[in-house]
């Protein structure tokens, strides 16, 4: 059996559970912020990017190990 | 589908190789020096057309800068400005159509690296041909290899490690100008604060690198979805459908480019701001 694309897609489909569910809370949460301070909304927006960026970046790291599994 | 993570070698410049995410990386950057001479040459008070692009984004970072680093921001400005103007170009070239498709074949020098090179070979080729690898066939049996002229400057790691590299030594020697040399060292008596510098330039090269590559590889696949899912890649009918297919991701990408090179830039500020000492730190 070929184990290859199996360890791909393991590697991707496991390594974004986490970061998924940490979109949804930084996104629900900003919009959450954004519902009760809508003054705050640019300094909330730049800081949901940043907190976007970070996690999204553990994704993409599964993503990379996922292209380099050959 | 085949996805090679290195960029191809053009030529060699002497002991250093001229890779095609480089050709494209200085094309952005002659486009982005063109466009700045433009703009300062025909400077107006009421701004217009380009100008105005290039005064928001100043502006943009200007409130960004003075936000982390407080009046002393705006030294920063034009490098954070810099940088996202760079990466924004690069990642916007980068799905041009025609980079990654257009390129040349030429003969492998040998025979073993011919089959590395061809299982390398992009496989933006296969989605805008609508056909396999449509190699011409090569005369004696020896084999063609393709080489894309263009690939996106940041869909290579060297490139996005390198700008990972300039932030960072810009963030410590700008928190060293500031604080004294002797201050900053003292941010590092634990040793797991050296390991977290370093692992905030592989997350900054990992992240754009792979939002970028990710994206390629998406579009790429998108194109040419319905070729893999009817597992018929002769047919250059797919090609048309193909692409309306991608039409979104498209948009999709362009966003994403926005994104990464804003993050990329507005990261470089506040990584600056935990070390950087402001004049109102000085006073307690």
């Amino acid at each position: 059996m070929e184990l290859v694309p199996l360890a791909k897609a393991l590697a991707i489909g496991l390594g974004a559970i986490g970061p998924g569910i940490g979109l949804g809370i930084i996104g629900g949460k900003a919009v959450e912020a954004l519902g009760r301070n809508p003054e705050v909304g640019g300094q909330v927006r730049t800081l949901m990017i940043l907190g976007m960026a970070f996690t999204e970046a553990v994704a993409i790291y599964a993503l990379v190990i996922s292209l380099i599994i050959n | 589908m085949h996805i090679s993570l290195k960029p191809e070698v053009l030529f060699n410049l002497g002991p250093i190789p001229f890779t095609n995410s480089l050709l494209t990386s200085l094309i952005a950057a002659l486009l982005l020096c063109i466009s700045a001479i433009v703009v300062g040459k025909n400077y107006k008070r009421l701004p217009s057309g380009l100008q105005h692009v290039f005064e928001m984004v100043y502006e943009m970072f200007e409130n960004l800068a003075t936000d982390a680093l407080g009046k002393d921001g705006r030294k920063f400005t034009p490098f954070a400005a810099t940088l996202f103007l760079f990466i924004l170009v690069n990642n916007w070239l980068g799905i041009v159509p025609g980079v990654g498709s257009i390129g040349f074949y030429h003969k492998a020098e040998t025979a073993e690296h011919a089959a590395v090179v061809t299982e390398k070979i992009a496989s933006v080729t296969t989605s805008v041909n609508g056909d396999s690898f449509a190699t011409p066939a090569a005369a004696e049996g020896e084999a063609l290899v393709f080489t894309p002229l263009f690939r996106g400057g940041n869909a290579d790691l060297n490139m996005t490690f390198a700008l990972a590299l300039i932030s960072m030594v810009v963030i410590h020697a700008s928190a060293i100008r500031s604080a004294g040399l002797g201050h900053h060292l003292a941010h590092f008596k634990n040793p797991l604060e050296i390991v977290s510098e370093l692992g905030k330039i592989l997350s900054y090269s990992f992240r754009l690198f792979g939002n970028v590559f990710a994206g390629e590889v998406l579009l790429t696949a998108m194109a040419s979805i319905i070729a893999i899912v009817t597992n018929n890649f002769s047919n250059t009918l797919f090609a048309l459908p193909g692409g309306l297919v991608a039409v979104p991701f498209y948009l999709f990408e362009l966003f994403v480019g926005f994104i990464q090179a804003f993050v990329f830039a507005v990261l470089t500020l506040s990584f600056m701001s935990v070390f950087y000492k402001t004049e109102s730190s000085h006073a307690h």
